[in-house]
């Protein structure tokens, strides 16, 4: 049997599930409560597993083992930022999001700051950014089910999209998370039954530092062979900042049972998260550089070589099978983001509440399902072309979103002292300038290159909170109240 | 040989460590009904 065959009929089953499951949830829908936020009704283990599965994408365990492979085992130190992102969401998001009953982040922005436009804004954010996540994950498909499958690199990436695509216009949120637990089983799955056979060809976790550092020198150091600090500051920046803001996790946030729950979920998700990534880009990173490297024409293609080199067909369909599965359980978040992002804050709150027009929730329903099928044709389209590593179109996609929401989040969740026009100015600001940074290191500017775009957007978006926040005043009244309700009694 | 370089790995391990213990800590203050 060749990887092809029992690729075919593993992924075959597991498409199946993914189908069935938006079937299924389509049924339970009926108002946008149910759809977006899955009726407010998750609980803890669930909610650990649909938010782990949501935030490790394609491209973690795809593109960290290709980086940790190429460049050491440095590589892994912006882990601990993620750590850190995700302690501010726990002490500092999750509870007065979750209580603010809003939907969507744009809906925060618009709420807390009182901002019809800052609201409309954050959407068209939303979708944007996205639209480049869904790019990269849909390359990630591509790469994976042309091993897989047997197929070519287009129909593989034509196949993974129709599919997410489907269950989540027809489930929502609720397909999302039933689809992200058989996600997350896959993934675990997919990896670990890789351990027994790289330790059978290269030993255990010391061999294979040993190994790798005898191949490469200089793996082990903490320069890695060939990272230099402000390329490894710059990328602690972005994860960090990308932690906080990560919208497949902070929506999330408002599906929770309740606030407690919210919370805890967050350091059982990061700790499977680091025990993930440790394992699956460390160790499988340094015994990618020991058995495939030379065989490899680019770094993310390392982890399908790896597989398909060292396990029987069925199981290497297996491990496949479990990193679609990661970019499929990201890429559905995202796209449901993007649904409820056009229907539901730029057509109802931001055009049809302000003018009086009352529509009733199925119109809405309609809109986001139209939505979710357009960013996903949009993005088919945007994935054909080569592009460059896939982390890097990721971290773009992140550095966006951070630079338009981390100082809006931390400023308006801790502070009842927050302007309506610093909150604008920062997140307006911040996203120009990320944008601008990124065309200008696309377009090849070598004065661009050294920094990267997110640190730019960052930068310009806390100054300009900062500063235009002292000479205007905050915003008052039932804005603040729904966030700060307990100064208020 | 796996000295120093050896060293500055288990970084990777025991900085996240470091900021998860707090927050497993508040977390289970949380369930006890101490913390909100």
């Amino acid at each position: 049997m060749s990887v092809a065959s029992a690729g075919v009929v593993l992924f075959g089953i597991y498409l199946l599930v993914m189908v069935a499951v938006g079937i299924l949830s389509a049924r339970r829908q009926s108002s946008p409560t149910d759809f977006w936020v899955a009726n407010r009704s998750i609980g803890l283990p669930v909610l650990v597993m649909a938010n782990m599965a949501a935030i490790m994408h394609g491209g973690s365990v795809l593109s960290g083992v290709g980086i940790m492979g190429q460049v050491g085992a440095v590589a892994g130190l912006p882990y601990l930022a993620f750590v850190g992102g995700i302690a501010v969401v726990f002490f500092f998001f999750a509870k007065k999001l979750r209580n603010s009953k809003g939907f969507t982040l744009p809906d925060f922005m618009g709420d807390r700051f009182d901002s019809r436009f800052l609201r409309g804004f954050s959407a068209v954010v939303v979708a944007f950014s996205s639209i480049i996540y869904l790019i990269a994950q849909i390359r990630v498909m591509g790469f994976i089910l042309e091993r897989l499958l047997g197929i070519s690199f287009f129909w593989g990436m034509l196949t993974g999209t129709i599919v997410f695509v489907f269950y989540v216009a027809t489930g929502g949120l609720l397909a999302v998370v039933w689809t992200n637990i058989a996600q997350f089983v896959f993934m675990w799955i997919g990896l670990l039954l890789m351990g027994p056979y790289v330790y059978d060809r290269v030993g255990g976790w010391f061999e294979v530092i040993e190994k790798v550092e005898a191949v490469a020198p200089g793996w082990t150091s903490p320069a890695g062979t060939g990272w230099t600090l402000s390329f490894l500051v710059s990328w602690y920046i972005i994860w960090f900042v990308a932690y906080c803001t990560r919208l497949e996790l902070i929506t999330k946030m408002y599906a929770a049972k309740d606030d407690k729950v919210a919370r805890r979920s967050l350091p059982w998700t990061i700790l499977l998260v680091m025990i993930f990534l440790l394992y699956g880009n460390f160790y499988i990173g340094g015994a990618a550089r020991v058995l495939v490297w030379d065989s490899i024409a680019a770094p993310d293609q390392a982890f399908p070589a790896l597989v398909t080199a060292i396990l029987p067909p069925l199981l290497a369909a297996f491990a496949l099978t479990g990193i679609a599965s990661a970019a499929m359980s990201t890429t559905d978040s995202l796209l449901l983001m993007s649904g409820a992002a056009v229907s539901h804050d730029l057509i109802r709150k931001c055009f049809h509440e302000p003018r009086g027009v009352v529509r009733d929730e199925r119109y809405y329903l309609f809109w986001s399902r139209v939505t979710i099928v357009v960013v996903g044709i949009v993005s088919f389209l945007g994935a054909i072309p080569d592009v460059d590593l896939i982390l890097k179109i990721v971290s773009y996609a992140v550095a966006i979103l951070g630079a338009t929401f981390f100082f809006p989040l931390l400023a308006g969740l801790t502070s009842r002292r927050v302007s309506r026009e610093a909150a604008i100015a920062s997140s307006v600001g911040g996203t120009l300038s990320c944008a601008l940074w990124i065309t200008a290191t696309l377009m090849g500017a070598s004065w661009a290159a050294s920094i990267h775009p997110g640190v730019v957007g960052l930068a310009t978006g806390g100054f300009l909170m900062f500063v235009v926040g002292r000479f205007t005043p905050p915003v008052t009244g039932a804005a603040v109240e729904r966030f700060f309700p307990e100064s208020s009694t | 040989m796996l000295g120093l370089p050896f060293a500055s790995f288990m970084l990777l391990f025991v900085l996240p460590g470091l900021v998860l213990a707090p927050m497993f800590y508040y977390s289970w203050r949380l369930r006890k009904g101490t913390w909100d």
